[in-house]
């Protein structure tokens, strides 16, 4: 019926395994996926916890679309509380291993306690085995991770998610990779996993998915393919990729450069997607060498591409001479014009070295921003660097730094801290660009006031996804008008990262081409409205865990330097971000208190009472 | 008659005239003309979902006719893509 009614608590501390019937009533109201898991980490975790103590739990949450055959329906969560920020955290991935988990039989797991030694997790539909990862695979990246559970359980089908070397070291914005180079990426998921000594869940599943009415869900899935597969955007994303948003926010004057110094990027040209599809003089191959998908998607948004094996980064590095996950828009702004890099070789091994030893490539391109303006200013130096000179620009210094980074080595567990924390300890809590700890992605909120709301009120942090302003920010440089935006599509993306299908399905789909998907998986009614009115409950309950972890109006805000340094180009010119005239009528919109606490009426008509 | 300047970014140019491959060009445009106009010249609806900037200022698809260009003007044509 969408949902296969089981889950699956694994202890960690008693080493135990047990089965347990899906909640049903919380199902029917918070779907699947975050706003499934958001729900069993709201009643079973305590928010004021330590994200990194074992009292905290790591809940890996697909939806009811899941490999249910929806186009783009591979996708899971991982839910917890976030190393990185000490928020709610929901971090969503493709790739395979989401859906092999539903097909073995499985709607989530909940991952609590600790492991008193490494271990890793075999599910194979009912049959579960916790085995040791100590002399076997901790220690390794996660490429080798996955490598050596093919090998030794002798199933290249088995799908791996797995913490890298920067989640065993508790880097704050380590990531769960999968299937390679999908990662859940954002708020430190990955530490979470690390300090629960749990290095890798390897699925397969043969039970299979089942709809409730598979005549209504399989016309309803034949006309959302109709739609998207010979749209426009799904063309794009596939040809060009997010990669072309680059050329977008840089001619718009949206793109953070420079640690948000500046807002357009000079050396864009030799890194953006006519430069990633340009034969290199080398060897007369492209970067990009094609894109590739997730299960059941038809886009296909995902990079392959090569380095030239003549750049320094590879130089005798045979590993990174050969096919690589490539570049999306947010890892090459962040890796790119973030950190001043005109080099798309550096960019993508640096990228790639993400990939491999399970980094946000956001975070972490933003953290090393943040560690070359402090270098900039004085307050890092070559001694503390390791000899290292950590100046903007320097592709040098970006492909050291995911390096040691990545490995957790000398100042790389500086950087591994996050820009926050990293900008705290060397006396320049100004120059972080972070929301309630999370780094930036790749829009500046100067040019773009609806998406400076949507990264102040986003409940994990800095994020682009959480809110979709795109429109309207990219046709009016203007305050009016963005509460409501940024609340609908908030209440939206929550809902539509509840189902187990992709947001970017939504560049060609209406709200009700998925809601009629649902309606034919799900027992029940679905309607356009409850699919609303359960976003807006996922986003009121993570509020209330955030509010429950000590987080105030006061964390609604965004950067000192968005807020008073005026963008010095671009479509706002002259402009800073400004918050206090968007944010009472966005609390208000959603029925929260001038202090930003959803009101008991809101609550009640919610169901959140 | 006056000059624009135009670029599509991220846009397929072969589907309009006028323009390079590279989607670059400067097209011939009748003095008062209108950025909804100069959108025409090159055969683009103006009334489609592209962004447009004239000079760097973000013009709205509803300001489009309102909206007089200027000899020399450089209008940037993006599509409405979203996240990253
Ligand atoms: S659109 Fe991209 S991210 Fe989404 S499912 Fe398809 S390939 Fe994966």
């Amino acid at each position: 019926m969408g949902w296969q009614g089981k889950i699956l608590r694994v202890d960690l501390s008693a080493g135990t395994a047990t089965p347990e019937p899906l909640n049903m009533e919380w199902a029917e109201k918070y779907m699947g996926q975050r706003g499934l898991g958001t729900k069993y980490l709201f009643e079973e975790v305590d928010p004021a916890v330590d994200s990194l103590a074992a009292e905290n739990k790591l809940i890996f949450a697909t939806g009811p679309l899941t490999a249910t055959g929806a186009s783009t329906g591979g996708r899971y969560s991982v839910i917890t509380k976030g190393a990185l920020t000490g928020a709610v955290a929901c971090s969503n991935s493709g790739g395979q291993f989401g859906a092999y988990l539903k097909l073995a039989g499985w709607d989530l797991l909940i991952l609590e306690g600790k492991a008193p030694e490494p271990v890793y997790i075999v599910i194979e539909d009912d049959d579960v085995r916790i085995l040791p990862a100590k002399d076997f695979i901790w220690g390794e990246t996660v490429w080798d991770t996955e490598d050596k559970i093919h090998a030794k359980h002798q199933n290249p089908n088995l799908k791996i998610a797995s913490i890298g070397i920067a989640g065993e070291n508790l880097c704050r914005f380590a990531c769960v990779m999968n299937d390679r180079d999908r990662a859940a990426g954002r708020s430190g998921v990955g530490a979470v996993m690390g300090s629960k000594n749990l290095k890798a869940i390897a699925a397969y599943g043969t039970v299979g998915t089942k709809v409730a009415n598979p005549e209504k869900f399989m016309e309803a899935n034949t006309n959302a393919r109709g739609k998207l597969d010979p749209s426009e955007p799904r063309k794009r994303l596939s040809t060009i990729g997010t990669h072309a948003m680059l050329d977008v926010t840089n001619s718009y004057g949206s793109l953070p450069t420079l640690n948000c110094r500046a807002v357009q990027f000079e050396g864009s040209s030799h890194i953006n997607v006519k430069a990633a599809h340009t034969p290199r003089r080398s060897d007369g191959h492209a970067n990009v060498q094609t894109n590739k998908a997730c299960f059941a998607c038809s886009i296909g948004c995902g990079r392959v591409a090569s380095i030239a094996p003549n750049h320094f980064s590879v130089k005798d590095k045979p590993r990174y001479q050969t096919s690589l996950g490539g570049l999306e828009y947010e890892s090459i702004y962040a890796v790119g014009p973030m950190c001043g890099v005109d080099d798309i070789d550096a960019a993508t091994y640096a990228s790639a070295l993400c990939n491999e030893h399970g980094m946000d490539p956001i975070s972490f391109g933003a953290s090393v921003a943040a560690a070359m303006e402090l270098y900039d200013i004085g307050a890092v130096t070559k001694d503390m660097t390791g000899g290292m000179s950590l100046e903007f620009g320097s592709a040098e210094a970006l492909c050291w730094a995911a390096e040691v980074t990545g490995t957790a080595t000398g100042f790389g567990k500086d950087i591994g801290l996050g820009a926050k924390r990293l900008c705290e300890k060397y006396g320049h809590p100004d120059l972080s660009m972070t929301v309630k700890g999370q780094e930036f992605p790749g829009y500046d909120p100067r040019a773009m006031q609806g998406m400076g709301l949507a990264y102040a009120t986003s409940n994990r942090g800095a994020c682009h996804l959480r809110a979709s302003p795109f429109q309207d920010d990219f046709a009016h440089v203007r305050t009016e008008g963005k509460a409501g935006i940024v609340k609908k599509s908030q209440d939206r993306n929550a809902a539509w990262d509840s189902t187990g299908v992709c947001l970017f399905a939504g560049n060609a789909w209406e709200v009700d081409d998925l809601v009629a998907q649902l309606a034919g998986a799900l027992p029940g009614e679905w309607s356009v409205d409850r699919f609303f009115d359960t976003g807006e409950r996922i986003w009121n309950m993570e509020r209330l865990f955030n509010l429950r972890a000590g987080f105030t109006k006061a964390d609604d805000t965004l950067p000192k330097r968005v807020m008073e340094e005026p963008a010095p180009s671009g479509a706002g010119k002259g402009k800073v971000a400004e918050l206090s005239k968007m944010l009472p009528e966005y609390y208000e919109l959603r029925g929260w208190t001038p202090d930003g606490e959803p009101t008991t009426q809101t609550l009640s008509r919610l169901g959140l009472s | 008659m006056i000059q624009i300047g135009f670029q599509l970014v991220s846009i397929d140019a072969t589907e309009f005239k006028g323009l390079g491959r590279d989607g670059i060009g400067e097209i011939p445009l009748q003095d008062d003309g209108s950025l909804a106009d100069a959108m025409r010249m090159i055969g683009m609806d103006p009334g489609l979902g592209f962004m447009t900037l004239v000079n760097g200022d973000p013009v709205a698809p509803e300001n489009r006719s309102e909206k007089q260009l200027n000899d020399g003007d450089q209008v940037v044509v993006f599509p409405p893509i979203e996240g990253g």
